[in-house]
């Protein structure tokens, strides 16, 4: 990667598929941050998710979109979470990690489980998750019969305006304040 | 193509004049000797991509057309491949790789000029025999920007190309005549590449079906447990965000008695320490305020009596509405970041509520009060475990065979039924966790019987208790059941069926006694735990919900 800007960190995964936002909105995403903020991103995940993360970086620029997927020892990723501008994820244990570290974190979450219960915690946390009449399903095995609605109609364009707005207003905030949680972002 | 032709051109691909490098040549004889690509080659035409920034500006083959690639400019790469026409029936990608800027792109483009069973050839220097260093910057050519392994160079293919859009027909580490012994700072002689060839397929059709299989949605074919998703309502997002508004004025209400003013004192420990720079005001009973004031822990302490002082004289109070409201005006003009009520019982809340606040919080334990943004749901020993008896009347119950008077349930003749069915159901009311003792009122107008029942919920489904009940003149049969969880309504069932008939009777209804647990929490952990709740909520989280 040929830039000189750290990554945004971007895990597309879970470890269940109805928490799994789908690929094609994250590539739009990627995209969008590139658009709109000039960052690189770095795909983080297991080796034997690295075909699907594939299918994300497909035809995108190497040069700002790496796949680190099956690359990355634990270390490895805390380091890259550490350094980075802001974390994307699912729900799932990178954002609980970003979050727990104090980086910008949003997460893409689910409604197969009540957010209130299960978000990802910390001062710089932006969770998305779309209403739906059937959350919490609490589905695992079984497959959604709604088409995963709650992922697939959260669009990428809006859930990245609803995070830069809430990043800018804590930033926005900090330049006044000491004691605001956004400060060292 | 002519044999004539064919062998002009095979010629011009090995003709030593063609002012190649003895380890270009030995990358041609190699290349060539793969029976498939020589026959692509001698067949059809061969594009080639050259990176600018290699200093070798020939092709390895004499009938290529040749294109230069910018390989510091992504953009500039990319117009270039995308100027040449597509069907391409070999394409070439020679020592490239490793000077362009990028790569995932280059080589998207480059695949989708190939003919579908086309060829594309890709040779890049591998790591471990050209390179032979662990990473960057390479020791022989200053401008090279990664290095390759057969497993890398893969890597990058599969990234930049839908793996089910091409077959690797070929793939070798060239290192024919190389010279192993060569020390690190002397260039060996022999093949120093790595050689893939790739195939472009048909796309096949199953190929869109992995997507929707990452999906995890399946059409419902049977009723199913979830609820409907109405794809024309509108999408309703909400998003949890930190609160850019610091809690800096805080408002604790503890209206009840002395004793419970002193349990309250590891809570307002907890808050001074977890807010200290906010201005902290209690409102509590006027006997509390000396107390209050000396702990140190408040900016202000404002009398509120709610409840009388002593309550055991029994004095007369004002209404609590007309008390609320005179409240309610004497805090008119203030204005809170948060507003807590310690109280673990509902009776105060409405006190709470009156407080303007950016956050009310307390206890919820019927889950009653959701106006209140942080909200700790947490059973009172006392009042949700607490002892009691009672009868549960027969105008509670029905039946099916029997006459049903207001207070009692009557059979006057014998009873016998060919099929197992309910006489007498009933009542549906709550179970709390704990243990119970039933009586069943029920006695023979004639004679001594049995009569299977059973103490059944969810519709029937599950159990918690089946038997022969012994209905006689001389006692009651007292039976003890033990809850683990609340259940929301339980049935009771006297059945009849074959060899047990049922002999006059009267049933007056369930007399019950339910025993406490003796569990929860105690008082002033309950209000410990309801501080770090709103601890957590608003400085460690420091959340709230936007839309």
């Amino acid at each position: 990667m040929r830039s000189q800007q750290h990554p945004a960190v971007i895990s597309p995964f879970a470890n269940e598929r109805v928490r799994q936002w789908p690929s094609s909105h994250f590539r739009e995403l990627i995209e969008i941050i590139w658009r709109e903020h000039r960052l690189p991103a770095l795909i983080v995940g297991t080796r034997e998710q690295r075909a699907l993360a594939n299918d994300i970086v497909r035809g995108l620029s190497s040069e700002r979109i790496q796949n680190a997927c099956g690359s990355m020892s634990w270390g490895d990723l805390v380091a890259a979470v550490d350094s980075a501008p802001y974390v994307i994820a699912n729900n799932s244990g990178v954002a609980h990690l970003a979050a727990g570290r104090g980086k910008w974190t949003l997460c893409v979450f689910s409604a197969s489980h009540a957010y209130n219960e299960w978000m990802p915690r910390g001062p710089r946390v932006v969770t998305v998750v779309r209403v739906t009449p059937c959350s919490p399903c609490s589905l695992s095995t079984e497959f959604c019969p709604n088409n995963v609605a709650c992922m697939v109609d959260l669009l990428p364009a809006d859930v990245f305006w609803r995070f830069d707005q809430a990043r800018k207003a804590v930033l926005a905030k900090s330049r006044n304040s000491d004691s605001a949680p956004g400060e060292a972002a | 193509m002519t044999r004539r032709r064919k062998r002009r051109v095979a010629k011009s691909m090995t003709d030593s004049s063609f002012s190649l490098t003895q380890q270009e040549s030995n990358l041609v004889q190699f290349i060539l000797a793969l029976g498939p690509v020589r026959t692509a080659i001698e067949d059809g035409a061969i594009i080639q991509f050259r990176a600018s920034s290699d200093e070798r500006k020939n092709s390895l083959f004499a009938n290529a057309a040749t294109i230069e690639v910018n390989s510091g400019d992504a953009q500039a790469a990319l117009m270039a491949v995308q100027a040449v026409k597509t069907d391409a029936p070999l394409i070439l990608i020679h020592n490239a790789l490793q000077f362009l800027i990028e790569t995932r792109q280059f080589l998207g483009a480059c695949f989708s000029k190939l003919a579908t069973g086309g060829l594309m050839i890709v040779t890049v220097p591998h790591q471990f025999l050209y390179e032979r260093k662990w990473k960057l910057p390479s020791r022989r050519a200053a401008l090279h920007r990664r290095f390759y392994t057969s497993n890398t160079l893969l890597a990058d293919i599969e990234e930049a190309i839908d793996p089910c859009e091409f077959r690797v027909r070929f793939l070798a580490d060239h290192d024919s005549g190389y010279d192993y012994h060569a020390e690190l700072d002397h260039n060996p002689d022999g093949g120093q590449d790595i050689v893939v060839v790739l195939e472009r397929i048909v796309r096949p059709a199953w190929r869109s079906g992995l997507d929707h299989d990452e999906l995890w949605a399946q059409p419902a074919t049977q009723p199913v447990r979830y609820l409907e998703v109405d794809k024309n309502a509108p999408v309703v997002v909400r998003t949890v965000a930190p609160d850019t508004s610091a809690v800096n004025r805080i408002a604790l209400v503890k209206l009840d008695h002395r004793g419970d003013f002193l349990l309250a004192g590891k809570a307002f420990k907890i808050f001074r320490s977890a807010f200290p720079s906010a201005e902290i005001t209690l409102i509590c009973g006027s006997w509390n305020v000396e107390e209050a004031q000396k702990s140190g822990y408040f900016e202000h302490v404002i009398p509120f009596d709610f409840f009388p002082d002593d309550d055991s004289a029994r004095l007369k109070m004002q209404p609590r509405e007309v008390l609320v409201e005179k409240f309610s005006r004497e805090m008119s003009g203030r204005l809170y970041d948060l507003a807590v009520d310690l109280r673990l019982y509902d009776d105060t809340r409405e006190v709470l509520r009156v407080i303007r606040a950016r956050n009310h919080a307390g206890f919820d334990r019927l889950d009653a009060f959701p106006w209140m943004t942080i909200r700790l749901n947490i059973p009172s020993a006392t009042e949700d475990d607490r002892a009691e008896q009672g009868v549960i009347a027969a105008e509670r119950f029905a039946s099916s065979v029997c006459k049903h008077l207001s207070y009692e349930i009557r059979a006057d003749a014998p009873y016998l039924s060919e099929k197992w069915r309910s006489v007498i159901w009933g009542p549906y009311r709550e179970l709390k966790p704990g243990r119970y003792q039933f009586e069943f009122l029920i006695e023979p107008t004639v004679e001594d019987f049995d009569a299977p029942f059973d103490i059944v919920f969810d519709e029937g489904r599950q159990t918690l208790l089946a038997g022969i009940l012994h209905v006689s003149r001389k006692e009651r049969r007292q039976i003890e059941l033990e809850v683990d969880k609340r259940i929301g309504g339980f049935e009771f069932r006297l059945i009849g069926g074959p060899g047990y008939e049922l002999k006059p009777f009267r049933f007056f209804g369930l007399k019950f006694i339910h025993r406490s647990g003796i569990g929860g929490v105690h008082q002033t952990e309950a209000m410990a735990l309801l501080a770090h709740l709103i601890e957590m909520r608003l400085t460690d989280a420091y959340t709230m919900e936007l839309a």
